[in-house]
């Protein structure tokens, strides 16, 4: 394994950090958004889940 | 099995119900091999020494993000064309990931142009199509957001998406035509002796799969998303008194 990042390591950090705030920011956004959009639809169907 | 069966919203929610699973996780397989692959088991350039792990997340998503611009594009067309609802809904939940995918590429590039070329930002043809490119993402998602008659939002939502695709050609080919500016030339290529390095390649093909069925994921967790979404204010219209 040669995970030894040397004099870059800060770039490299900084680099996956952004990507992963930006990746990780919309992945969570779309699965948040998913999940009130099914309970909105199934509360106008008339059907809040199981009792 | 025709492509159009997807037209029906109700076989594209059955559809995505299925097939939503499966993306993620062959996603996360994806990823996870190729970035631990990429970031942990590769050697250091003799030239950019670490910085060179940057491109295992540089280069898939700003092919990603050129990439949904093009999905965008085909969408908005078979919208124009032929008047599909569930692609005019694709387009639109595709704008969010392509954004975010070149926001991604653009600050990936900027913590590699610090080391390697001695500045985060410079006015590079390629570097400067992108941000256009970006804008136009921005641009495109405030316009569904700012108006309320549907189909208006989307025939022209589906103009800027047409005259946003020139920023898209040029952020892909900027580097083939334009020699001037301070980006290198395409990572990937077929000529073997300007394509990288066989210790990259096989890491960064798994990383581009990987970051390709994410979009892929997301576009089809969203629209179902906006399906339901329409369906809740269908519904809420009905039950208003008239």
């Amino acid at each position: 394994m040669t995970l030894e990042l040397g004099k870059y390591a800060f770039e490299v950090a900084l680099a996956y950090g952004a990507a992963a705030l930006a990746i990780g920011g919309i992945v969570a956004r779309s699965l948040i958004d998913s999940r009130h959009a099914r309970k909105r639809l199934d509360s106008a169907e008339g059907d809040d889940g199981p009792p | 099995m025709s492509i159009w069966r997807f037209a029906n919203p109700m076989r594209f929610e059955s559809f995505a119900n299925r097939a939503v699973p499966w993306c993620a996780w062959i996603t996360a397989a994806l990823l996870a091999t190729g970035l631990v692959w990429g970031v942990a088991f590769t050697p250091d350039d003799y030239v950019q020494g670490s910085a060179v792990k940057i491109i295992f997340v540089h280069v898939p998503t700003a092919l990603m993000a050129i990439n949904a611009w093009f999905m965008m594009l085909l969408a908005s067309l078979v919208w124009l064309i032929r008047r599909h609802h569930v692609s005019a809904l694709a387009a639109r939940a595709a704008a969010p990931v392509g954004a975010a995918m070149t926001a991604a590429a653009i600050a990936t590039g900027a913590a590699w142009g610090q080391p390697m070329w001695g500045t985060w930002w410079a006015w590079d043809p390629r570097l400067t199509s992108f941000l256009i490119l970006f804008f136009f993402y921005i641009g495109y998602i405030a316009l569904w957001n700012a108006l309320e008659d549907r189909e208006a939002a989307a025939d022209l939502t589906a103009i800027v998406c047409m005259v946003g695709t020139v920023f898209a050609v040029l952020s892909r080919y900027a580097v083939n035509f334009w020699s001037q500016g301070l980006h290198q030339g395409a990572t990937l290529s077929l000529d073997r002796e300007t394509n990288i390095h066989n210790a990259y390649y096989l890491p960064l093909l798994l990383c581009m799969a990987g970051f390709a069925m994410l979009f892929v994921t997301l576009v089809l967790l969203r629209t179902r998303t906006e399906i339901w979404k329409r369906r809740t204010a269908a519904l809420q219209q009905r039950a208003e008194p008239a």
